[in-house]
């Protein structure tokens, strides 16, 4: 280990490490602007010269390594007279437009402007003048701002695979930008924003809203998807301006995606603003005081036998806190064993197999997936799943490992070495056991998937939304384990099986036991409850009379829409959440609850880690938060929970699983990821399942709009994920050719008697004889045509 | 110099069979995992079979045939000024003011040709036969001054002498 000293601080670092890094880990502070701890080296802006004793000039020290017994001064005469004339350079071409610049305030060069610029400009000339490009809605540019240090060329090349920009021309003609307007396709591009030393990529929808020292901040997690990203939430008289990623190496390093970032202009949109009632003369919905709705409430409540209630809610957009008290507000207030939060799922039959949380979340923790050697991805689109789960993937695949994704589509993706293999919707479970024979048998032919698998030191397994959600997903899941353990990777050195459950605190309501067959802490129960399937088949045919909704539409959610509309034109329906939908419309009683940033929450992300979320703004004034409403609830029952404060049911909570006890955390410590083996093997295989024949219809969650706060944001909606718009039914183009339908035509789908019209578009990444459709779209419910039973459905299509 | 311009045909160019064939022995050339290094001989033979000059369209299409991302077959085509992104005419006339041809008068050659063209340094002529251009250094400067015309090189040029090469051209 070479040992340096840095400003007369002596210091050991690894062999290869820059001067830049050790002073870094010293706490030295050198001026940069194209050198990134996440980025490769470029050494192009000059800005971090320091002076080292024997050497006859200033050094770049981003790019020098350390070697035995340097003597480094970062901050002699040398060094800044060399920073100077940087300096003086660099603001040759550069606008004095400060008073006009998102950056300013927030800008590294008018930062070190200050320190080592000249207060007047000896050039006299022209300046250069570049080129705007439109980037898509979510980056503005103002390239005169540019200052070369290639950032965003490295970050798109490197981190998000999607190389887009560009240096074109050289020397003084030197242009950054795509050279094309092109809407960057990359799902991460508002990294460039943040990472952009300069006002020349700007976050466009911050454009202009606010100053960066006018901004208070506060700690977030965010809850659109279950990675649990650390991020910063900026906001000014009470309203969120931005979200910026706060570093966090072990989860999002220091980037955050589009959805996370972009989806807060979401939060105050459609939002229920007082607590209401269903008027007894006009059968509308009248505001109330909380008292009158919280009475009403527990009448209704009281009304029924405990059994011929239900509660059904939605893991993302709600809190730890939230989804504890409400398991505990049915099983022991109003004492039904009826809840459940899995809306989307088909298979339940794993309830009836004692699976802990290792069989239900992921077991390798994020940080360690970059050294994966084999990656197979089981009905999973890391890209438009878990955004930052994918980089991983990608790191591991840029190291060397081999990547198979078994789907009925081809994905879209930026893995670098990716095999797709394509299997038709109810064939998933004949594929993985053919492969299971193929790793058994001796036979010398094997497929390039079984080779490599029978191999790997270092395989991972991931189950994505597809396979979660599959009419056979047990199944498929007890395959994967079979898999793992026949490559003996589900030992505790490494543990493979992933099942990445990937929509906002997912794996929370599991452990606290929002499902009909397990207490928190994964207690099973003697007697099971009814499921999501069961309960909304039970209202719909009048056995439950109540539904008790926390946050979730099951008549845009559920599998089957149609029937969930029934359940909810048939039963009483009590309805607490943030945002109006239509369960909220055809409710009894409507009891305004917080979003996600509105209140302190814990989350927990999909490696089982539990965090805490700060509350950033507040929320409609008469709007309580969920545990609250369901605290105040129960007063006007016999048991009445048994907490006051946030702190007593956290304590609660802790006491009923000991991972989210974190009130023994340091300050920035993070609970651990995946301390949850064994997973549960030896299970029976199932039968062979086959897929039927003909048209079958799959039904995909839209990444950008899946959760409630995502499907209100106006900058959201207008990505598109890289392929067409929302709401189109996607289709082969030979498929559609046969059938005479054309891109952007007007179609009917039929299954059996129901039929839903939508608009086609071709894509050549939908294989023949399957159609792919997006998940709750108000205009074209597709999941009208889905039956719980009844797996994919066999539609026909008809043009119009 | 701010964008790319697009083909004004409409039809997205596609190379011959023979340039097919020219493009897998420049392939050979390289390692087959280092295919990206054929860019350059690529962009030129695509120069050559798409009328002189490479639209936004033939650089996307040179990028899938090396497999490269698009962005990085436009950093390559602007860095290098022989590649030409504007259409050019049938005579692409390239003048040496560098140096060598300066001090041999290169200043008399231009004017000559200018008078000869009536065309600025940089256009093209309304016709599509004549671009002029200024270039650097062609290395030819034992017979200053030069000039080049398309893929050939006039040497020892006097003011006389270039009109006379221009009433030639076919």
């Amino acid at each position: 280990m070479p040992t340096l000293i840095i400003d007369g601080k002596e210091i050991s670092v690894q062999p290869g490490a820059t001067i830049m890094e050790a002073a870094r880990l010293l706490g030295v502070y050198i001026p940069h602007f194209c050198y990134h701890p996440q980025l490769s080296i470029a050494g192009n802006c000059r800005m971090c010269l320091v002076e080292v004793e024997k050497m006859p000039r200033p050094v770049v020290s981003c790019a020098m390594p350390v070697s035995e017994g340097m003597v480094v001064k970062t901050d002699s005469d040398m060094v800044r007279k060399g920073r100077q004339a940087v300096m003086e350079f660099l603001l040759i071409n550069h606008p004095l437009d400060c008073p006009v610049c998102d950056q300013g305030g927030e800008c590294t060069l008018q930062d070190l402007a200050m320190k080592y610029g000249p207060d007047r400009s000896r050039y006299h000339e022209h300046k250069r003048h570049e080129r705007d490009y439109d980037l898509g809605p979510l980056l503005e540019t103002e390239m005169n701002r540019c200052i070369h240090c290639t950032r965003c060329i490295r970050f798109t090349d490197e981190v998000a695979g999607a190389p887009e920009m560009g240096a074109v021309y050289r020397g003084d003609h030197m242009q950054v930008g795509p050279y094309t307007s092109r809407p960057l396709t990359s799902e991460l591009t508002g990294n460039l924003a943040e990472l952009c030393p300069v006002g020349a990529l700007n976050n466009k929808p911050f454009h202009f809203q606010a100053r960066g020292w006018e901004l208070k901040n506060s700690d977030g997690i965010c809850a659109h998807c279950a990675v649990g990203c650390h991020q910063r939430v900026d906001h000014l008289n009470n309203e969120v301006k931005r979200v910026m990623s706060r570093r966090c190496p072990e989860i999002n390093q220091t980037w955050l995606c589009d959805k996370g970032r972009f989806a807060y202009d979401g939060l105050t949109r459609e939002r229920l603003q007082q607590p209401m009632v269903r008027s007894e003369e006009s059968n509308q919905l009248v505001p109330a005081s909380w008292a009158v709705a919280l009475d009403r409430a527990a009448d209704l409540l009281k009304r029924f036998k405990p059994e011929e209630v239900a509660g059904l809610a939605s893991e993302s957009g709600q809190g730890a806190e939230e989804l504890y008290a409400f398991q505990e507000f049915l099983r022991h207030v109003v004492g039904t064993p009826h809840l459940d939060h899995r809306l989307r799922q088909r298979d339940f039959s794993a309830d009836e197999v004692p699976l802990t949380r290792a069989d239900l979340s992921m077991n390798t923790p994020l940080s360690q997936l970059g050294k994966a050697d084999v990656i197979l991805l089981i009905g999973f689109e890391p890209r438009y799943e878990t955004p930052l789960l994918n980089l991983r993937l990608r790191q591991a695949t840029l190291a060397g490992a081999r990547a198979f994704a078994v789907h009925p589509r081809q994905l879209q993706h930026n893995l670098a070495n990716l095999t797709q293999l394509v299997v038709r919707p109810g064939d998933e479970v004949a594929f993985l056991d053919g492969l299971l024979q193929e790793l058994g048998s001796s036979d010398g032919h094997r497929s390039a998937l079984a080779e490599a698998w029978q191999k790997a030191k270092q395989p991972v397994l991931l189950l994505g939304n597809y396979a979660i959600h599959h009419p056979q997903a047990e199944a498929i899941r007890r395959c994967a384990v079979a898999l793992l353990e026949r490559v003996g990777a589900l030992s505790t050195q490494w543990n493979g099986f992933n099942r990445v459950a990937g929509r906002g605190n997912a794996a929370a309501a599991q452990d606290l036991g929002v499902v009909p067959h397990r207490d928190p802490g994964y207690r099973r129960l003697e007697r099971h409850g009814r499921n999501a399937q069961q309960i909304l088949q039970g209202a719909a045919n009048g056995e439950i009379r109540l539904l008790l909704l926390l946050g979730c539409d099951p008549s845009i959610e559920a599998v089957d829409t149609s029937l969930a509309r029934t359940a909810l034109a048939k039963s009483v329906v009590i309805y607490i959440g943030a945002q109006q939908t239509p369960a909220a419309e055809m409710a009894a009683v409507v009891l305004p609850g917080l979003a996600n940033g509105e209140r302190p929450a814990t989350l927990t992300n999909l490696e089982g880690r539990a965090q805490r979320s700060d509350m950033a703004v507040m929320g409609p004034v008469q709007a309580k938060e969920d545990w609250r409403i369901l605290r105040s609830l129960s007063d006007r029952f016999a048991k009445p929970l048994p907490y006051n404060t946030r702190e007593a049911l956290q304590a609660r909570m802790a006491a009923a699983d000991h991972r989210y006890a974190l009130d023994g955390l340091e300050a920035g410590e993070l609970s651990a990821a995946c301390d949850h083996k064994p997973v549960t093997a030896g299970l029976p295989l199932a039968t062979v399942a086959t897929s039927k024949d003909g048209l079958l219809l799959v039904v995909e969650p839209p990444f950008f709009q899946d959760d409630a706060i995502a499907r209100r944001s106006t900058i959201l909606a207008q990505l598109t994920l890289g392929r067409s718009a929302l709401g189109t039914l996607r289709i082969n183009p030979e498929d559609a050719g046969k059938a005479n339908i054309g891109d952007g035509q007007r179609v009917r789908m039929i299954c059996g008697e129901r039929n839903v019209e939508c608009i086609a578009s071709l894509d050549a990444n939908v294989p023949a004889q399957v159609v792919f459709g997006d998940m709750g779209q108000r205009a074209a419910l597709l999941q009208d045509l889905c039956d719980w039973d009844g797996g994919f459905p066999q539609v026909s299509l008809v043009g119009l | 110099m701010s964008e790319l311009q697009k083909s004004s045909s409409g039809v997205p160019p596609r190379f011959s069979e023979e340039a097919m064939r020219q493009v897998e022995v420049i392939f050979q050339r390289y390692p087959a995992d280092r295919r990206e290094s054929a860019v350059m001989p690529v962009l030129h033979l695509a120069q050559r079979e798409f009328g002189g000059w490479l639209s936004q369209e033939a650089l996307d299409y040179v990028a899938t045939i090396v497999g490269m991302p698009p962005i990085r077959v436009y950093e390559v085509a602007t860095f290098y000024t022989m590649y030409n992104l504007k259409p050019v005419g049938k005579y692409h006339i390239q003048v040496c003011t560098n140096i060598s041809c300066w001090l041999c008068d290169s200043d008399s050659i231009a004017q000559a040709l200018r008078n000869k063209l009536q065309l600025s340094f940089g256009e093209s002529s309304s016709d599509g036969r004549f671009t002029l251009s200024e270039v650097e250094c062609l290395g030819a400067c034992i017979n200053a001054p030069m000039l080049q015309i398309n893929d050939d090189y006039y040497e020892n040029l006097t003011p006389a002498k270039v009109s006379e090469i221009i009433d030639q051209l076919p």
